[in-house]
């Protein structure tokens, strides 16, 4: 139970950071935010028994590139901005998740086999059409993000 | 023991925020900063999957690629920086296309 209590606390930091870092103002917070939410990775890492990859992740995430953030943010001043569509940025994201998790109550996942490097291999079960369903969504997350990023290249506003 | 499916539905929504992240804002830098939280999300699901159903592969292979993205995407963003900075141009990606000229 306490386990559930603190990947509950992590999941809501995860989230709450990365949405935060998408809306704050200033973008010398949105490194702060994202330094946050690698941490938090990390806490992921720590609670999948993997406590090499989260070391691995401080040092090359926390470490190298919220540096790089920061020095490049500090040296250009480039700090300010207000571009992020809050309604859109929240109506999207409820939506595709909601989309997202409707196969996972039906997905049958073997039980956890306390893996290490090298243990035995279990099989995983995902039918077909759970299967489809995935490459049908990336195909369509793919046309939908190719035309937008396509638009904002070619100059389009409203 | 926490069950596989809270992984999978906190990665998902991870993923999302930024994949929605790339097209809810026009900031260049924020819009890099976005793929990162994708590229964290599927860090995220793969160790999940590995630690639950361990696969014959070796997933440090595949982590250690995600983070070499992650890290190039960072050094793009300071030659970004330094470009914009000599040219003194907007951060906003609708104005990119005067860069066409």
């Amino acid at each position: 139970m306490i386990d559930i209590a603190v990947f509950v606390i992590i999941t809501a930091m995860a989230i709450v950071l990365s949405g935060l870092m998408l809306l704050f103002r200033n973008i010398l917070y949105t490194v702060i935010a994202l330094t946050g939410l690698f941490i938090a990775n990390s806490l992921f890492f720590l609670l999948l028994g993997q406590p090499l990859l989260a070391v691995v992740q401080l040092f090359i995430m926390v470490g190298g590139i919220s540096t790089f953030l920061f020095v490049g943010v500090a040296s250009y001043n480039y700090s300010r901005f207000k571009f992020t569509r809050v309604g859109v940025l929240v109506i999207v994201w409820v939506v595709m998740t909601a989309v997202m998790l409707i196969p996972l109550p039906s997905m049958t996942f073997s039980s956890p086999s306390r893996a290490v490097f090298g243990s035995a291999a279990v099989t995983l079960s995902m039918g077909p059409s759970v299967a489809l369903f995935y490459i049908m969504l990336i195909v369509m997350f793919g046309i939908t993000l190719g035309s937008i990023i396509l638009l904002k290249r070619m100059g389009a506003t409203k | 023991m926490i069950p596989l499916e809270y992984f999978v539905a906190t990665s998902f929504a991870m993923f999302t925020i930024g994949i929605v992240g790339i097209a809810a804002t026009r900031h260049f830098i924020i819009m890099l900063l976005a793929v990162e939280i994708a590229l964290v999300a599927a860090t995220l699901l793969a160790t999940a999957f590995y630690y639950f159903n361990t696969p014959s592969g070796n997933i440090m292979l595949l982590l250690f690629a995600i983070w070499t993205i992650a890290a190039s995407e960072a050094i793009v963003l300071i030659a970004f920086y330094r470009y914009l900075a000599r040219f003194e141009a907007s951060l906003d990606v609708t104005k990119l296309s005067k860069f066409r000229d």
